[in-house]
């Protein structure tokens, strides 16, 4: 978890997760790659850990939102 | 002007947005989805208490928030600087609100960001375009 990885080895090494990174390289709205510093498939985890990490940061979700559910927000 | 790809086989809008933190020195990016649904936009309280914001602060407002489900109350405070793209919108309000987790989201960009744009979404090409007014 100590190099720069791109988006799409995030959602393949980190599968349904949610993926904290730092310095993030973004590019129109979108993430692109980032160094994985935190990862869970508890997002309240995730938040717990936050306060280790200043600087530049980014959070990823990896899964999806199921195919068999209709969202309403 | 912004133009921002979508992956149109998804149901929803999603992309990164970046919160400024209360002194400025940082950003966060966070997924959210476009809602012109949403009077307001809406970020988890964890991620503002990150960027040194106080969401449990007596002090704040406690908006009463309409959603699909019922009536719920949810504090509102001023976030230095909201970012989409190359777009920018200063000190905009945001309700402290928790979505749930099976959305793969942690906040809505709502109407009080999009309404500063020409917004225009275009499905055939999965794009959309925010141009500031």
């Amino acid at each position: 978890m100590d190099s720069q990885l791109e988006i799409k080895d995030i959602t393949r090494l980190y599968k349904d997760e949610w993926v904290l990174l730092i310095s993030p390289k973004v590019e129109k709205a979108k993430i692109k790659e980032g160094k994985v510093v935190f990862h869970s498939k508890d997002r309240g985890e995730v938040h717990r850990k936050l306060q280790s990490f200043k600087g530049n940061k980014a959070l990823v979700y990896t899964g999806k939102v199921p195919e068999n559910v209709e969202v309403i927000l | 002007m912004t133009t921002i790809e979508f992956d149109a086989t998804k149901k929803l809008i999603f992309l990164d947005a970046g919160i400024i933190s209360i002194d400025g020195s940082e950003i966060f990016y966070v997924p959210v989805v476009m809602d012109t649904g949403a009077t307001v936009t809406i970020l988890s309280p964890d991620l503002l208490v990150n960027l040194g914001y106080d969401p449990a602060s007596p002090n704040l407002p406690r908006i009463r928030m309409i959603t699909g489900s019922g009536v719920e109350y949810a504090p509102c405070l001023i976030v230095s600087g909201l970012v989409v793209g190359e777009e920018r919108v200063n000190n905009i309000e945001i309700l402290c609100h928790d979505l749930p987790v099976e959305a793969g989201i942690d906040g809505l960009l709502g109407m009080n960001f999009l309404n500063k744009f020409d917004v225009i979404v275009e499905h055939s090409s999965s794009q959309f375009h925010l141009k500031p007014i």
